[in-house]
């Protein structure tokens, strides 16, 4: 056996020494760390206008030189626009000189009018509000969005709050939307928390997640336009200018045992985000939930100037 | 009981119309395993100023919410169309509309 | 404790059982007809002859290019694939698909002999030709446009 040999009183100061070292190093890293998260709101600015601009002049040059062919307005349509979607084209003209949204959308603009529980009805609600092309705006600290202010306007006159993946929430914003049709998006970013909750919804455009390690980014800019499988991915521009809109795999889920399926096909903007977020292996998030409302904003701003085109036809 | 619609569209050479109905179109292939049985338009006619003018038999495959698209050549404005169905459960519907 | 030999000889022989069963007339029947079977002949024929001697009293068809039909190259959805035909002159009209379990989708009778513009939204299993066959004048003609479908398969 090796005879284990002691500390000689040298050796113990040296150790004594670097564990002081040690701990003082520790402490300082904490406080630093500690420093930056209670001053993180000091440390990194919020983006300036300027800071914006600049943002949607590089967002609109990449897509320009990436498709030449196309104008600003033809991004309102979505993937359909690209000149990638031609096989899948003629399908969707077919379609659209039916359009398979236009009876519920007529039936909820007759929702419109009518009564709830107080008497009032919701276009008197909305009255007062800005038009649909100025949404999502924060008013009084909070985000306001179509959906957000159709279930205050509910709660307020005493009737239930409709539940995001309720189809009669995406038709009655459908038809709010629709006979704006044409009118371009106009976001108010003269306030700094707007600014913030947009770096807030850059950050999550940009940041990777999910089991496959893709950002929306990944797809929707750097490979918008490219085939997955069978679809066409859609150029991050001018999302959200066709929404709520007829999604056809919603409407075309199959009649599963011992279900049926009676979806008219509409879908809210967050609910397409959470089909997103599943189909790229990543936890969807609530319908509006803070984050999506930031990536909402995010993506609004994004598109401004371009004319809304609700209710779309969407693959 | 299920709504239906008609849309007539002007064309070049005559009249186009629409007709939409919003029905389930259950083909009844999970009938035995709980879903629904099936339920289907079999029969859908287009009438011009009261006399048929096309007769559309319809099977269970055409696809939910069914749109069915025929053409009159001979419509002038004035003229009354309609459009009735049934469904293989007994259920009826109509609709009709005035060129303009 | 499990004799692996007397195990592969029982299950060899039960197999060998149950394909002799379903080798007699009418079983394999029975359990497809589980699905729901069209009271109508037409709808529920498999055979495409079938379908055109009901409709038209006669089987021979010729290719016509006059018959136009539009359809996109692909679908995204096997529960929604739109099609529009043009046939000029036209007495009666079917369509039908070459892979669906039962051809036939819908079949017109025009009361005249216009133009029959037919717009409708068709179910296709999978990729395969929509098959338009039209009377005029006492004869058939046949135009067909393929359709790929890029959509998952919908069980209906």
């Amino acid at each position: 056996m090796i005879p284990r040999r002691r500390q000689s009183p040298t050796q113990s100061a040296a150790l004594t020494w670097n564990l002081t070292g040690l701990i003082s190093k520790a402490i300082a890293f904490v406080s630093l760390v500690l420093a930056e998260w209670v001053f993180s709101a000091n440390v990194y600015a919020v983006s300036s206008m300027q800071e914006i601009e600049q943002d949607q002049i590089e967002f609109r040059q990449f897509f320009q030189s990436r498709f030449p062919d196309l104008d600003l307005e033809d991004y309102r349509q979505g993937a359909s626009a690209l000149p990638q979607f031609s096989r899948q084209r003629s399908g969707h003209q077919i379609l659209l000189s039916m359009p398979p949204y236009e009876t519920v959308v007529k039936d909820a603009q007759l929702l419109w009018k009518q009564p709830m529980a107080s008497g009032a009805t919701l276009s008197e609600c909305f009255s007062g509000k800005p038009p649909p092309t100025a949404y999502p705006f924060l008013f009084q600290g909070e985000i306001h969005t179509i959906e957000s202010d159709i279930n205050n306007c509910l709660v307020q006159n005493g009737n239930p709050v409709l539940s995001s993946e309720d189809e009669k929430l995406a038709t009655l914003v459908a038809a709010y939307k629709s006979p704006f049709r044409g009118q371009p998006i106009d976001i108010d970013i003269r306030d700094e928390n707007v600014r913030a909750l947009y770096d807030e919804g850059k950050q999550y455009f940009w940041a990777k997640r999910g089991q496959m390690n893709l950002s929306c980014a990944n797809c929707h800019v750097h490979n918008a336009g490219n085939q997955l499988r069978g679809d066409v991915l859609s150029s991050a521009l001018g999302h959200g200018a066709g929404y709520p809109a007829f999604s056809i795999r919603q409407f075309s889920l199959s009649e599963t045992e011992g279900q049926s399926n009676q979806a008219s096909g509409m879908q809210t903007l967050h609910q397409r985000y959470q089909q997103c977020n599943v189909i790229a292996g990543a936890a969807p998030l609530p319908s509006q939930s803070a984050t999506y409302l930031a990536l909402e904003l995010y993506q609004a701003i994004m598109n401004a100037g371009l004319p809304i085109d609700a209710p779309g036809l969407r693959q | 009981m299920y709504p239906t619609r008609l849309k007539i569209l002007p064309r070049d050479t005559g009249i186009e119309a629409h007709c939409e109905v919003l029905h389930p179109m259950y083909s009844g292939k999970h009938s035995e395993e709980g879903g629904p049985s099936a339920n289907y338009i079999t029969q859908l006619v287009f009438r011009l100023n009261g006399s048929i003018h096309a007769e559309f038999f319809l099977g269970k495959f055409v696809s939910k919410h069914p749109v069915i698209g025929t053409f009159f050549e001979n419509a002038t404005s004035g003229d009354q169309i309609e459009v009735s169905w049934q469904d293989i459960s007994g259920n009826q519907g109509q609709a009709s509309g005035t060129v303009e | 404790m499990l004799n692996k030999r007397r195990f592969l000889q029982k299950s060899t022989r039960w197999f060998a059982l149950g394909t002799l069963v379903s080798l007699l007339p009418g079983v394999r029947t029975a359990f497809a007809s589980r699905n729901f079977v069209d009271p109508r002949p037409e709808f529920a024929s498999i055979d495409t002859k079938l379908i055109l001697e009901f409709y038209f009293g006669q089987t021979e068809a010729a290719d016509d290019a006059t018959i136009q039909i539009n359809a996109p190259l692909v679908s995204g959805s096997t529960q929604l694939v739109p099609f529009s035909i043009i046939a000029p002159g036209a007495e009666k009209l079917v369509v039908t698909s070459t892979v669906n379990p039962q051809p036939l989708i819908l079949a017109m009778d025009q009361i005249r002999e216009t133009t029959a513009v037919v717009k409708a939204r068709a179910r296709m299993q999978q990729t395969g030709d929509i098959v338009c066959y039209v009377l005029r004048n006492g004869q058939i003609g046949r135009a067909s446009r393929r359709i790929m479908i890029s959509g998952h398969w919908e069980n209906n």
